[in-house]
C-alpha cells in the first residue's frame, strides 16, 4: 500500500461529493424552529460574580453571631437539662423544658409554676433572696442550695392543684 | 428661495435588522444572530450546511430515513443550544458534532432493534456510477469509527484538527484512523493492486 493508493482513495472519496439534502428538510426544520418557544438567555447582573463571596461573608457573620449567643447561654442547657425523672422525686419535665435557656443566665435559673401561697412562703425563707414582679417571683439561692431548692420547687410544681398559680424563677447566686 | 426647497424630506424609519439580507456574513456572525433569536440567520445556516450534514449522517447511519431524522433533530437541537454557543470551535464543526451524536444514537438504537438497511444508493450525479457505488459500498463496510473519519476528512473536506474537535479525539488518532480507513477501502476496491 503506497502513498499513491491513499491519495487515489482520497481523491475518489472527494469526487463522490456530498449528497444533496432531501427536498423539504429545510422547511421541516424551520417550521419546527418557528414553533419553538424561544427563551432568550438571561443577562446576569453585574454583581453576580460577587454573590458567592457575599453569601460566604453572610454565613461567617451568622456563625459569629450564633457562637456569641451560644457562648452566653451555652451552659444553661447543660445545667438545666440535668434533672432526672422517676418516682423518687425527680424534676418534672415541664419546668425542665421551660428552664432550658429560658433566662439566658448562664444556666442558673429554672422556672416553675406554683401555688401563690407556697411561693410566697418559700420567698420568705431566710436563706433566699426574693424579688417580686407583677407576674413572677424571682428566688435567688446560694449555689450550694440551688439543687435542693430546685428539687423542692419541682415537687411542689407537680403537686400544685388546678387553680391560680404564680411563676417562680429560681436563680443561683454565685 | 430656491434653497428652501432643498431641505430633505423626513425619511421613513430604518427597517429592522431582521429584514436585512442575511446571505453575507460568516457562519459565526450568523450563529450569533441566530443565538439572539434571528430565525432568518439560522435558516441561512441551514441552507449552507444541510447538504454536508446530511451526507455525514447518511454515510454514518447508512440509512436515508435515519439521516433525515438525525439532521432534523440535530438542527433543532442546535437552534435550542445556539444561545449557549461560545464559539470555542468553528460553528460548522459544532453543528457536525451535534448531528454526529444523533447519528451514533441512531446506530445504537438500530443495534438494539435490528432492521434491514434499505439503501446504499448513490444520489449525487456521477460520471462513473458503478465506480461510485463500489466506493460507497466499500465505505459502508468500514467500521463506523473509521468511516466517520474518512467521511469527515475526505468527503466533507475537514481538516484533521477540525475532525478531531468534532470527534473529540487527538489529531494523531484521526490521522491513524484515516490511514487505516483508506487502506481498507483500497483493499476492498482494488485487492489485486494492494496485494
Amino acid at each position: 500500500m503506497t502513498e499513491q493508493h491513499h491519495d487515489e482513495i482520497a481523491r475518489r472519496l472527494r469526487e463522490s461529493g456530498t449528497v444533496p439534502a432531501p427536498h423539504g428538510l429545510r422547511e421541516d426544520v424551520m417550521s419546527q424552529v418557528r414553533a419553538e418557544p424561544r427563551t432568550r438567555p438571561s443577562r446576569r447582573p453585574f454583581f453576580a460574580p460577587l454573590l458567592p463571596y457575599a453569601a460566604a461573608a453572610a454565613l461567617v457573620v451568622g456563625l459569629i453571631i450564633a457562637f456569641a449567643h451560644l457562648g452566653g447561654g451555652g451552659s444553661g442547657s447543660s445545667s438545666a437539662g440535668g434533672g432526672t425523672t422517676g418516682a423518687g422525686g425527680g424534676v418534672s419535665q415541664v419546668p425542665e423544658r421551660q428552664a432550658v435557656g429560658a433566662l439566658g443566665d448562664q444556666g442558673t435559673a429554672a422556672r416553675f409554676s406554683l401555688n401563690r401561697y407556697q411561693a410566697l412562703k418559700i420567698a420568705d425563707e431566710p436563706k433566699v433572696t426574693a424579688t417580686r414582679t407583677p407576674k413572677a417571683i424571682v428566688i435567688a439561692v446560694p449555689k450550694s442550695l440551688y439543687a435542693d431548692y430546685r428539687k423542692r420547687l419541682a415537687r411542689l410544681d407537680r403537686r400544685t392543684p388546678q387553680g391560680p398559680t404564680i411563676r417562680v424563677i429560681l436563680r443561683r447566686v454565685p | 428661495m430656491q434653497q428652501a426647497f432643498a431641505f430633505p424630506l423626513p425619511r421613513a424609519a430604518r427597517v429592522a435588522p431582521y429584514h436585512e439580507p442575511v446571505q453575507i456574513g460568516s457562519d459565526e456572525a450568523l450563529a450569533r444572530r441566530a443565538g439572539r433569536g434571528d430565525e432568518r440567520a439560522f435558516e441561512e445556516l441551514v441552507v449552507r450546511h444541510q447538504d454536508k450534514l446530511y451526507t455525514l449522517a447518511l454515510r454514518v447511519t447508512l440509512s436515508e430515513a435515519d439521516a433525515y431524522d438525525c439532521v432534523q433533530e440535530g438542527l433543532i437541537a442546535a437552534w435550542r443550544a445556539l444561545p449557549r454557543f461560545r464559539g470555542d470551535a468553528r460553528f460548522s464543526t459544532w453543528m457536525y458534532r451535534i448531528v454526529l451524536r444523533k447519528a451514533y444514537d441512531a446506530i445504537e438504537r438500530r443495534r438494539r432493534t435490528p432492521e434491514p438497511v434499505e439503501e446504499l444508493r448513490a444520489v449525487a450525479p456521477e460520471t462513473q456510477p458503478e465506480t461510485r457505488l463500489d466506493l460507497i459500498a466499500a465505505l459502508a463496510g468500514l467500521d463506523p469509527d473509521f468511516r466517520v473519519v474518512a467521511v469527515a476528512c475526505d468527503i466533507l473536506g475537514m481538516s484533521m484538527e477540525d475532525a478531531g474537535t468534532m470527534l473529540e479525539l487527538p489529531t494523531g488518532t484521526i490521522k491513524s484512523r484515516l490511514h487505516r480507513a483508506r487502506e481498507q477501502l483500497a483493499q476492498t476496491l482494488e485487492p489485486d493492486r494492494t496485494a
